[in-house]
């Protein structure tokens, strides 16, 4: 019943509509100011930049497969973000550094990594047993997550963590900055996680035919569950990379996330109604993006005008795959129709 | 009284009256007529904004971008008139135009949605960003503070004045007017024309309302049209008592979720055709309430996200609770069916 196919990237239309795209901003950037985007410098910068976007794409997506989304993912970043950064505070507070100071640190990434899942768990149980929209409840829980930051930091920033935990967010390690390791790392584990488990199966299921799943004998509520506890685990792990990075935590950082997610998620052949995606070429909707935004950044244009491109994006990709899949579709019945004719 | 609290609207009118009456034991000045002034100034214009969300979602689509229509639509008309000193435009032809931009704006999204097939929360959230970048990178990003003079005026007309015990004075605005025609019309178009029924009928089933003959692009393009309207009277009249104009309203633009909350707790538990005018007019009022009336029972201000964000979030799982708790799910088809 379960069919698997060899993954081959150049058979693969998506993947090479996606690399096309991606070539085709990387060369226009390239030709347009060649001096500064073709730089070493230019390129270890977007290397720090990426992973933010990229945790929270990964997030989206997971949910996205299963026909939902999630609005909460930037909430959840920025309260795990907050959580660590108290705990790992009080290692500054208190003068210590060296060894002692790894045990707040680990302390933090733990307590961070909790909370993520914990908020995960929530959205994901009440997705699950109550039938309210996935989005709705998870546009609530955000209002709470990020109330709940709020609460905790009184609405000022938390600052000051050990420097053995932000070494982590401004070194890199090969030439790559830790956290687009990190990054790398999760999308691996993504991939794998979707392709070769029988989660991954599940959740495609779920996500093409909930009614069917169930009928087949899959636990759909669980199989939901899951997927929101990963997008939770997944957004923790995007707080820490922030804290690492810009060593600050507040509750109300990066909101607009939740749509370059969405964009960045149906940019890479994730299907919004749920039961397909492609890790590979969301990968390549990442780097499309973040050239587009370096490259508007080089060419002095705001950021309006990227708010703009990204709205635009997003409807003409959409259309033009309704297009695309209309004109196939015509073809297959004009194909019909002649072999109709032939047989009397 | 069982068969009157099996009626949504009645469940929330009793909760509402219940959330006044406890509100006012721990502070009494919440029990005003001042008080009540003061929120009906802060319900009117997302009352006017969310019955524009209703309606869509009535017809089983979604829009994720009234708020910036509405806002898009009063700001390029009020900037226009500013720049060039046309302060002494008639009001009635400010409305107008921004009506027209709105139903242009509206029709773009029906075009999306209806025509394309695309998926609406996805098409319309490119929509606002498309809307914001728009505005800001090419038209203009400055505030305008000096309005046209009638629309200075109508900002200024009030109705009545009350007071509170320490003297401040709270006015019942005009804009109450203009939300009550608007709610009073659109009750008697989904009620009782052929329109509004057709317009259940496609909420309900699109498939099943397109078999019993319904032109169903043609109800929809009714149903923007119409939500264009609403968004565009709402841009002009949320300026009109904001006293000024912002390219991004903080209140209208990222307030959108607030909306779709109040229309989902005013439509009920019915499972199919939904939304409902009288409870989406409840549902804001409730939360402007709850929300608005925090900081008058001590309770620090930042706490009021996080509360407001449980209100809601138990008000949708007590609402929808009920309704088929079969494997129905298929993600958000629920309310986003294309």
């Amino acid at each position: 019943m379960r069919e698997r196919k060899r993954f081959s990237p150049w058979k693969d239309k998506d993947f090479m509509r996606m690399l096309a795209v991606t070539a085709f901003i990387f060369a226009a950037m390239s030709i347009l100011r060649p001096q500064l985007f073709l730089r070493e410098t230019n390129f270890t910068s977007m290397g720090y930049q990426i992973p933010e976007l990229g945790f929270y794409s990964l997030a989206m997506m997971m949910v996205m497969i299963t026909g939902g989304r999630d609005l909460s993912i930037v909430s959840i970043g920025n309260l795990c973000c907050i959580v660590a950064a108290y705990i790992m505070h009080g290692a500054v507070e208190q003068g210590i550094s060296g060894p002692g100071a790894w045990v707040y640190i680990l302390g933090g990434i733990a307590a961070a990594l909790a909370v993520g899942a914990a908020c995960g768990l929530i959205n994901g149980l009440v997705v699950a047993n109550f039938s309210v929209p996935p989005m709705l409840v998870t546009m609530a829980t955000s209002s709470i997550f990020m109330g709940i930051g709020i609460i905790l930091t009184e609405g000022k920033t938390v600052s000051k963590t050990p420097a053995e935990f932000t070494y982590f967010g401004n070194h890199t390690l090969l030439g790559l900055p830790y956290m687009l390791w990190l990054l790398i790392l999760t999308i691996l584990a993504t991939a794998l996680i979707l392709n070769r488990t029988q989660f991954g199966f599940d959740v495609r299921m779920v996500g093409s035919n909930a009614k069917a799943s169930h009928y087949t004998g899959i636990n759909v509520n669980r199989v939901l569950v899951k997927a929101y506890l990963y997008s939770g685990v997944v957004c923790a792990l995007c707080g820490l990379e922030i804290l690492a990075r810009t060593d600050t935590a507040k509750s109300d950082y990066a909101l607009t996330y939740t749509f370059q997610a969405i964009l960045c998620a149906v940019l890479g052949a994730t299907n919004p109604n749920g039961g397909f995606a492609k890790v590979s070429c969301m990968v390549l909707s990442l780097a499309a993006l973040q050239f587009l935004s370096s490259g508007f950044n080089m060419l002095r244009l705001g950021g309006y005008f990227k708010e703009f491109t990204w709205g635009l994006l997003l409807i003409v990709v959409l259309s033009l795959e309704y297009l695309s899949q209309e004109l196939k579709r015509k073809q297959s019945l004009r194909e019909l129709a002649r072999r109709h004719q032939k047989k009397p | 009284m069982k068969r009157l609290l099996k009626h949504n609207e009645a469940l929330l009118f009793l909760l509402f009256v219940a959330a006044v009456l406890l509100f006012s034991l721990v502070n009494p000045q919440i029990l005003t007529l001042a008080n009540f002034y003061s929120l009906i100034r802060s319900s009117a214009i997302p009352a006017i904004f969310a019955l524009s969300i209703m309606l869509v979602m009535c017809c089983g689509g979604f829009d994720m971008s009234f708020g910036m229509i509405g806002a898009f639509s009063s700001y390029v008309v009020m900037f226009y008139l500013t720049e060039n000193g046309k302060l002494d435009t008639p009001v009635l032809f400010i409305f107008l135009a921004a009506v027209c931009i709105a139903v242009l704006l509206q029709l773009f999204n029906w075009v999306l949605i209806d025509k394309l097939n695309l998926q609406p929360f996805i098409t319309t959230l490119g929509t606002q960003s498309l809307l914001k970048g728009l505005l800001l990178a090419f038209i203009s990003t400055s505030y305008i503070y000096v309005l046209p003079h009638q629309v200075t005026k109508l900002g200024m007309t009030y109705l009545h004045t009350a007071t509170y015990a320490d003297g401040i004075e709270a006015q019942l605005h005009v804009v109450v007017v203009f939300m009550a025609v608007m709610y009073a019309a659109m009750h008697l178009i989904l009620q009782y024309t052929n329109f509004g029924r057709q317009v259940y009928a496609i909420g309900g089933d699109v498939d099943a309302a397109r078999r019993a003959g319904i032109n169903v692009s043609q109800v929809r393009f009714l149903v923007f049209v119409i939500a264009g309207v609403i968004c565009g009277v709402g841009g002009v009249m949320h300026d009109a008592a904001a006293r000024c104009s912002l390219p991004i309203p903080a209140d209208l633009v990222g307030k959108e979720l607030n909306s779709i909350a109040a229309v989902v707790l005013g439509m009920g538990s019915q499972k199919k055709a939904r939304g409902s005018v009288l409870g989406t007019l409840l549902g804001v009022f409730l939360l402007q309430f709850i929300t608005g009336n925090l900081i008058m029972l001590g309770v620090p201000s930042y706490f009021q996200q996080a509360v407001s964000g449980l209100f809601i979030f138990i008000g949708l799982i007590v609402q929808m609770a009920g309704s088929g708790r079969k494997p129905r799910r298929k993600g958000g088809a629920n309310h986003e069916g294309a």
